[in-house]
């Protein structure tokens, strides 16, 4: 890996997110790149990179670019790769909620349903005691006979 | 412009290890680096490729004979791409370095994109063994890196 020099890696690295291949790398995989060596984190960090992982990943969300053009004069814009961080951590976020929703919805169903059965049981009790007792009474009225 | 017509025109390229390959002039020249070299010195015949090894013009040479064939339909030619990159990594390497230097960009990409592929849905610990990587961050550094990716290799299932 040591023969090739910076600009191939880099080159690379950009063939292999670019959605003309069949199967592109994507952010996990070059993080899976930055652990390896101190020279291939440096390249991975590269922000051309990030910021075609980040349109590709988050189709709808604003281009960074504009964000940053807009920024440019208060405030040094952050890297795409700290975007691509944010973003991905805000979705998960979000999806984690959406998870919770769906869990909580399914729990109060099953607490709604535990109680139609709880009502249904006691009115079965209810029943049968009074089966019981007309059963009896039955009996009574045929000795009485 | 002293040669024939119906002669196919030959150049003689010179490998590293001083090793001369005669091949036809159309095929050569589909090599950038090549193609500048014979017009800007007309004169010499014999081409020097300093920074490329006979055992790769060999294999350089399959793939430009193949291209240069208009014959071929986009599809073999793809299947032959992807035979033609069914090499050990080490000598992948060896050609996109030539490939770089002699300036074939078709076959610099299909090598590049051969290296990316091998690099998918693997950890740190086999791209590191693959590639003959030596881990050179202390342990301290490479706990702070992997924490600082936490975030990519944790948590919820993608949609």
């Amino acid at each position: 890996m040591s023969v090739l020099p910076d600009e191939l890696w880099r080159r690379i690295l950009e063939f292999g997110i670019s959605s003309s291949s069949k199967n592109p790398l994507n952010y996990k995989d070059i993080c899976c790149v930055a652990i390896t060596c101190r020279r291939l984190n440096r390249l991975s960090y590269e922000d051309s990179l990030w910021s075609s992982l980040l349109s590709s990943q988050f189709p709808n969300y604003e281009n960074p670019n504009n964000i940053n053009f807009n920024r440019r004069s208060t405030y040094p814009s952050p890297s795409s790769k700290t975007i691509f961080k944010i973003r991905f951590e805000r979705e998960r976020e979000r999806r984690l909620l959406g998870h919770r929703r769906a869990v909580l919805r399914v729990e109060s169903q099953i607490g709604e349903h535990s109680r139609k059965l709880r009502e249904i049981e006691s009115r079965v009790m209810d029943e049968r005691v009074r089966m019981k007792a007309t059963t009896e009474e039955l009996s009574n009225l045929l000795r009485v006979r | 412009m002293a040669t024939t017509t119906t002669e196919t025109k030959m150049l003689t390229l010179c490998t590293s290890d001083k090793q001369q390959f005669q091949i036809e002039e159309t095929i050569a020249l589909q090599a950038v680096t090549i193609r500048n070299m014979v017009e800007d010195e007309c004169a010499s015949n014999v081409i020097p490729l300093p920074n490329v090894n006979s055992k790769i013009m060999i294999q350089i040479i399959e793939y430009l004979k193949k291209h240069v064939d208009s014959s071929v339909s986009k599809e073999d030619m793809e299947k032959f791409d992807s035979a033609f990159v069914e090499k050990k990594l080490s000598e992948i390497f060896d050609i996109i370095l030539a490939a770089n230097y002699l300036n074939i960009k078709n076959l610099l990409d299909i090598c590049c994109q051969r290296v990316a592929d091998v690099m998918k849905n693997k950890s740190p610990e086999w791209v590191r063994r693959t590639f003959n990587i030596v881990n050179d961050f202390t342990a301290e550094e490479e706990a702070k890196i992997r924490k600082e990716h936490e975030w990519a290799f944790e948590g919820v299932d993608e949609d």
